[in-house]
């Protein structure tokens, strides 16, 4: 394992590699979900990198700038820094192991990191567990989840907020404090007018898995990607939502499903 | 200036970060920030990373680490309290020793708190000492780690009961009873299954662990602080279960603890205006610490915030 900041002076950011870096099986870039569920599923993804790992897979942990342990404050993320980032993360692991293409892996918000990174510069493989596939209506949950908060801790009589009005506040160039993650104007702008989920699967190579409780949203989406001729495999599975709260939970379901078709694209023992 | 460190631990690299002041004070005051449950060491909202760079920028070491074989620690490991504590120790050792620090704080959240403590209470020899400890929302109640999120629980069969047999249309539910016995025959397997099954030994030690950080808040002897959020249920079981009326006497000692309530705080601070609060009381005892001042807070235990019953305990 090494640990290490890389990416321009101006933009440095804090990656983890896991496994060889001379002669691996494949190369891996994880995407990490975002904000509290990027928390939360830390620990179980940094897990499966290291079991990757184990297996000979060079795997790059990165945290996007303004999050994790990269510098930048939270105001400075944003939806298009976080695509260079990926970018910055993936000539990184080509770098350091020479391999000249690497597969994307996102969870979550990272599920549409990757996918859309993959359309700029398509990796060997994607692999996506429970992908973010509309980033305008999940940033507006996530304001909806800080009027939950208030609602809980300072009762509906003390709630002076509403997402109309945290709407307003970016609309006004000003940034708002969601759950102690201050979120930028332009985070705003890019989340509800940015790009939409690709109609197309950006991989020639794609695994996505998502919950049961998710078929009938997603089973469109992914219908649609392996129509454009690409190998897409689709699967539900009975997984628990991992990323909700710090636990101890591991997504054993989508690990093992993932471990299985990876060795079956040949790239494992 | 953040430093990356790989701490030795019984054979286990511990990975961590430094921050470094730009300008050290005369007295070199480090504080060690111990994380929560399953967090790692940037924390939710970067609440450790924020401190620790505030920390910094008032001439304090602060250290982050992640647990053996968790996070960014190298390989895996399935994590104890016994670990905790070991790592924890081991923490606080290298950084005094390779920092050439003149003072250790231990500064805790939650079972961060625990293990602060804990350590802080019983050092096995001086360089594992912790001279000051700063406690937020301290896990002292037992029962707080059978809770799901610990993941360590075994069904509840009175609230499941309750929650079959009293929440919606109870005569409905009769009426409809034959439509579902087969789905319900299933549930009631799998209910018997969680009811029976063994408790896993680590969660009877932790329990264990968790109900003598009463104890060791009680025989730790230097200046402490403890900050509690008024919109977290922590501070009721503390005032309640773990130190009713002052039962443990930390008011009697010789050094008692000083104790801050941060209103409209939640477990974790999360909000920006109350990382900032807990940011300048942190620094502001801390300050006064590091230059012998009288230290800040005030002298009495808070009382437990009306509207959160122990009943949303149970």
């Amino acid at each position: 394992m090494e640990i290490f900041y890389f990416g321009q002076s101006s933009r440095r950011l804090f990656g983890v590699l896991d496994g060889p870096s001379q002669n691996p099986r494949g190369g891996l870039v994880f995407c990490p979900p975002f904000g509290d569920e990027a928390v939360a599923t830390y620990a179980a993804l940094a897990r499966w990198s290291k079991e990757l790992a184990a297996r000979d897979f060079a795997v790059l942990r990165f945290h996007p700038y303004g999050t994790g342990e990269s510098d930048g404050t939270f105001a400075d993320f944003n939806l298009q820094g976080a695509l260079r980032d990926v970018s910055a993360a993936v000539s990184c692991l080509a770098t350091r192991t020479g391999l000249e293409r690497v597969g994307l892996f996102g969870a979550r918000f990272g599920g549409f990191l990757a996918a859309q990174a993959a359309l700029e510069m398509p990796p060997e493989f994607l692999i996506l567990w429970s992908p973010i596939t509309n980033p305008r209506q999940y940033f507006r949950d996530l304001l909806r989840m800080r009027l939950t908060a208030d609602l809980i801790h300072l009762g509906a009589d003390r709630v002076g907020l509403t997402t109309q009005g945290m709407t307003e506040e970016f609309k006004a160039g000003r940034s708002v404090d969601v759950l102690g993650n201050e979120f930028s104007p332009e985070f705003y702008q890019q989340m509800t007018a940015g790009p939409l989920w690709p109609v197309q699967a950006p991989s020639p190579k794609v695994l996505w898995l998502s919950r049961l409780a998710e078929r009938g949203q997603y089973s469109p989406l992914a219908q649609k990607w392996a129509d454009s001729g690409r190998a897409v495999d689709m699967q539900f599975l009975p997984e628990a939502p991992f990323w909700e709260e710090l636990s101890r939970i591991f997504p054993e379901k989508f690990g093992g499903a993932s471990d299985t078709w990876l060795a079956a694209q040949g790239m494992r023992n | 200036m953040r430093e990356i460190v790989l701490i030795p631990c019984d054979g286990w690299k511990l990975h961590g970060l430094v921050h470094v002041p730009l300008q050290p004070a005369d007295r070199r005051v480090g504080v060690i920030l111990f994380h929560e449950n399953q967090n790692t060491k940037f924390g939710a909202h970067r609440l450790f990373q924020r401190l620790g760079d505030a920390l910094a920028q008032a001439g304090f070491y602060a250290l982050r680490y992640d647990d053996r074989g968790n996070c960014d620690s190298p390989d895996i490991c399935e994590l104890t309290i016994a670990h905790r504590l070991a790592d924890a120790r081991a923490a606080v050792a290298y950084f005094r020793a390779q920092y050439s620090l003149d003072v250790v704080v231990g500064w805790g959240l939650c079972l961060g708190a625990a293990v602060a403590v804990s350590c802080g209470a019983e050092p096995r020899n001086a360089q594992e000492k912790l001279d000051a400890l700063i406690l937020c929302n301290i896990l002292a109640d037992p029962a707080r780690v059978s809770r799901p999120e610990w993941g360590y629980q075994k069904t509840n069969l009175p609230q499941v009961a309750k929650d079959v047999f009293f929440r919606g249309n109870f005569l409905r539910k009769i009426l409809n009873a034959h439509r579902n016995l087969s789905a319900h025959r299933t549930k009631l397997r799998i209910l018997a299954a969680r009811y029976l099954r063994r408790q896993p030994r680590e969660l009877v030690r932790l329990r264990k662990a968790i109900g003598r950080v009463g104890k060791f808040l009680q025989a730790y002897q230097g200046p402490s602080l403890m900050i509690f959020s008024e919109k977290d249920t922590y501070l009721t079981e503390f005032v309640e279960r773990v130190n009713p009326g002052d039962k443990l006497g930390l008011n009697q000692k010789a050094q008692p603890p000083a104790w801050i309530y941060v209103k409209n705080a939640d477990h974790m601070f999360a909000s920006g205006e109350k990382t900032a609060e807990l940011t300048q009381y942190t620094l502001e005892w801390l300050e006064a610490f590091r230059e012998g001042r009288p230290l800040g807070g005030v002298s009495m235990m808070p009382e437990a915030p009306e509207g959160v019953s122990m009943a949303e305990l149970v």
